[in-house]
């Protein structure tokens, strides 16, 4: 037993090495000017990690600096999925959407306080909150001196569970995200034939409504709707690519 | 002008002693085909004419290889020597489908019917519109009219002329020149125009021609005209040798001779209709005082040469997109400078004379300086022609980086039909100085409060993004949020179903535990449980009084837990009613009881060992029973 933990805790510590130093490659690709290959080992680094906030962010870097303006707004956007509110993150998703032409849709005050936390956050919370309640409405059909430890736990929990949830059904929408890759032409029906309904721009955000046959039904922040090739339209909350 | 209001005016000229006489006293029919002899790929015309009877309609019959169509109609009122009398006539055009002779039969009229008309038919190519003048007439009566031939002549006097005015007659392909077209009409002939000025064809373009044309007065030999001048565009669509075929439809109303044209241009001057302009369809006053007859023509140009050439092949440079004149070219920027990501506006604008319409750019392309957005296109003419005039390209930049930026050049390529050559211009690079902007002064080091590596990214800052970080930290495997992860629905249901169980089990305790005949169930059980316990340590004690009152105890208990009595009734005779099958046992134990406890009675251990086995199995049986 002692021997399988050590070589996984080897295994992990191998992959944390081999990928410090794919990072380090990165980097000095960027600092070389060599952004194409900067970016391709980033990509190489989520796909063999995972998915972390600064990679995430190194990544939107190179793609802007790229002149690929809409694959650095989903690589910010999901870099903030992992880090909401970052500044920095903000900061550079705003020069690539100003450079795409773009911008957020606007949030009203609930929404952007909303959004101080993340979803998995507010899921989290009220995840906690329900095991306490569960657990304070068990000790308040107890007697004796323990019961009176559920009613505080009861408002606690209870207090938390509504905060997270009306949270996350604030942010609910943030869970149907896209980017478009590239400008793109929503159609009328899933096909490239179909007539077209409208375009969208390079990095612009749509919300994914439905999904058909590798393509996306998507709505844009002023309204309009259409089908667009899932490949154009790229979700921001994946699992591993 | 209605019928009504021509009959008003007559009567209203009639009771002013200016004229007097019956309208319509007595009604004339007759019937002219013009020309009475055409070429199968030529028409002739049928008029039908109705002096007095408006509402008679003629019946057309049917011949055999002619086409008889409804044409239009037209009405006139004729004062001859103080008679006044109103004419209508109809027209139909007459077409025929082989060559030969054809009579026309008698026209039926209401109850009167019209001479035969005989019409001859030639070969194709064989047709003498010009002789016009032997047409067939007819009266009510069926006689005859002898005037067809000054009707003809007048017809052919009255007629408009139309001349194009070219500056030269070798173009070549999109090469558009403006030209004059010029309709000529005498004077005292009245006409209406019937539609546009339209072009036919398809090899050259007239633009313009929708608008209305000036009007001047000019002489010609001698002879006063009215001219109608449309100053058009002309455009070469196809290369080869082309006339301009003109059209422009119209109805010339013609005074025919022996009228008094006299009074109706006094009556022009007293009403005012002689005005510039009025010349048009003023009929009806000269239908008042004479015979007017209406002429419905399609007035052409006489046939003018051109020849289109194409362009040529050689030397034509790869971005020509088909611009034909004489242009120039120039640039701008607007603001001349700004901030990374401020939009900047870029102007391509092309000035000069010829087909505007085909000048095209695609503007400036994206680069890794600027960022650039889809031209659009604005022309605006300097002249009514639309000739002359400038084409605007605005295209929308934005610059990506901070410094001294270039925006690069742009070409455009037209051919000059005066050089007879391609010519292209170029527009210098504009210079622009991009500040660094609001954006940069937000850049913060990092993601996290640690500070960035040197090395990683420093040089990249300068582009007014943050730059890059150190990649520490862990790594997340998913980016799908939790509630779409299959273990999270076990994870929110567990606790729910975990506290719905505990919740159950305690309440069902604290059910039990407050039930009066469950509580004193499990009292007699604890008894009997102690009492059993107390006959063993009395018998390891050998003290058989103590033996025996627990044993009886026990019973009690056990007996009076299965009847629901109280422990202290259940003596013998109680258990004599109750079990009567099982009365021996059970009565020898109470009644050993009873001995040991009031009589002292003594037993040995091994007695009582075998009063222990004989009690404890009449508890199973009871706890059988219960």
């Amino acid at each position: 037993m002692k021997t399988c933990i050590a070589l996984l805790l080897l295994l992990a510590s191998a992959a944390a090495l081999a990928a410090q130093g794919s990072v380090a490659t990165a980097e000095q690709a960027t600092a070389t000017g060599d952004y194409r290959l900067a970016a391709q080992i980033y990509d190489q680094v989520l796909l063999r990690n995972g998915y972390s906030a600064p990679v995430l962010f190194n990544l939107g870097n190179a793609w802007l600096r790229l002149g690929k303006p809409g694959r650095a707004i989903l690589q910010y956007e999901r870099a903030l999925v992992l880090a909401p509110g970052n500044p920095v993150i903000e900061s550079n998703l705003a020069a690539a959407q100003q450079r795409a032409g773009t911008t957020s849709a606007p949030a009203g005050p609930w929404l952007a306080a909303a959004r101080y936390f993340s979803f998995d956050s507010y899921t989290w919370a009220a995840l906690v909150a329900l095991w306490v309640l569960c657990a304070a409405l068990v000790l308040l059909c107890l007697r004796g001196p323990v019961r009176r430890l559920a009613r505080p736990l009861i408002l606690v929990a209870a207090v938390t569970l509504c905060v997270s949830a009306d949270a996350a059904v604030l942010c609910w929408s943030d869970l149907y995200r896209a980017v478009l890759l590239s400008p793109s032409t929503l159609h009328l029906a899933p096909a490239q034939s179909a007539a077209a309904s409208g375009s969208v721009r390079e990095g612009e955000v749509v919300w994914i409504q439905q999904r058909y046959a590798g393509f996306n039904l998507v709505r844009t922040a002023d309204g309009h709707a259409g089908w667009v090739s899932s490949d154009e339209a790229v979700p921001v909350q994946v699992s591993r690519q | 002008m209605t019928s009504r209001l021509r009959l008003l005016i007559v009567i209203f000229l009639a009771l002013c002693g200016l004229g007097a006489g019956q309208v319509g006293a007595a009604s004339r029919y007759s019937v002219t085909l013009d020309p009475p002899s055409f070429s199968i790929d030529e028409s002739s015309e049928l008029t039908v004419t109705i002096t007095g009877d408006e509402d008679a309609a003629p019946i057309m019959p049917r011949v055999a290889g002619l086409v008889i169509n409804p044409d239009g109609q037209s009405t006139s009122i004729r004062n001859v020597n103080g008679a006044v009398s109103a004419i209508f006539a109809r027209t139909y055009r007459v077409t025929a489908s082989h060559e030969g002779t054809f009579t026309i039969p008698p026209i039926q009229i209401g109850s009167m019917t019209t001479a035969p008309v005989t019409v001859h038919v030639t070969a194709a190519g064989t047709g003498n519109r010009a002789n016009p003048g032997g047409s067939a007439s007819g009266s009510g009566s069926g006689s005859n009219r002898g005037s067809a031939a000054d009707v003809a002549a007048a017809v052919r006097a009255a007629m408009p002329i139309m001349k194009v005015i070219l500056p030269k007659t070798r173009l070549y392909v999109g090469e558009l020149v403006p030209i004059q077209i010029k309709a000529y009409f005498r004077e005292g002939i009245s006409a209406r125009l019937e539609g546009p000025l339209a072009a036919a064809g398809d090899a050259f373009t007239v633009s313009g021609l929708d608008k209305r044309p000036t009007q001047t007065q000019e002489a010609v030999a001698g002879i006063g005209y009215t001219v109608l001048t449309w100053n058009s565009v002309l455009g070469a669509l196809k290369s080869g040798d082309y006339p301009i075929d003109l059209e422009l439809p119209l109805t010339v109303n013609v005074q025919l001779p022996g009228t008094d044209s006299d009074m109706a241009s006094r009556l022009r001057a007293l009403f005012g209709t002689a005005a510039p302009g009025a010349f048009m369809d003023d009929s009806d006053f000269g239908s008042l005082f004479g015979k007017v007859i209406q002429k419905s023509v399609t007035l052409k140009p006489d046939p003018t040469p051109m020849t289109v050439l194409p362009l040529p092949i050689d030397g034509r440079p790869a971005d020509f997109s088909g611009a034909v004149g004489q242009f120039e070219v120039a640039t701008t920027l607007a603001p001349a400078g700004g901030a990374v990501g401020d939009p900047l506006t870029f102007k391509l604008t092309v000035t000069g004379k010829g087909n505007l319409s085909r000048v095209s750019s695609e503007g400036l392309h994206d680069s890794t300086e600027w960022r650039v957005y889809r031209p659009e296109a604005k022309q605006t003419a300097d002249d009514e022609t639309g000739l002359q005039g400038l084409k605007t390209f605005s295209q929308p930049v934005v610059p990506l980086l901070t410094g001294q930026l270039t925006l690069p050049g742009l070409s455009f390529s037209y051919f000059d039909p005066e050089a007879a050559r391609y010519v292209t211009r170029a527009t210098p690079p504009i210079r622009v100085t991009v500040t660094p902007g609001a954006l940069s002064n937000q850049v913060a080091p990092t993601l996290q409060a640690a500070a960035p590596r040197d090395g990683a990214g420093s040089a990249a800052g300068a582009d007014a993004l943050a730059v890059d970080v150190a990649a520490t930290g862990g790594y997340a495997a998913t980016l799908e949020p939790l509630i779409w992860r299959p273990w999270f629905l076990g994870a929110t249901v567990t606790p729910i179903a975990l506290m719905l169980a505990a919740v159950t089990l305690i309440r069902r305790h604290q059910l039990r535990s407050s039930d009066p005949a469950l509580v004193l169930h499990a009292a007699r059980l604890a008894a009997v449980r102690i009492n059993l316990e107390s006959m063993s340590a009395a018998l390891k004690r050998g003290d058989t009084p103590a033996f025996f009152s627990a044993a009886r105890h026990a019973l009690q208990e056990r007996l009076a837990d299965l009847w629901q009595v109280p422990a202290e009734s259940v003596d013998r005779q109680l258990v004599a009613r109750q079990l009567p099958e099982a009365d021996a046992e059970l009565q020898a134990i109470l009644t050993m009881a009873e001995k040991a406890t009031y009589a002292g009675e003594s037993l040995s251990a091994k007695a009582l060992q075998e009063w222990q086995r004989r009690v404890l199995a009449q508890m199973d049986r009871l706890e059988a029973i219960t």
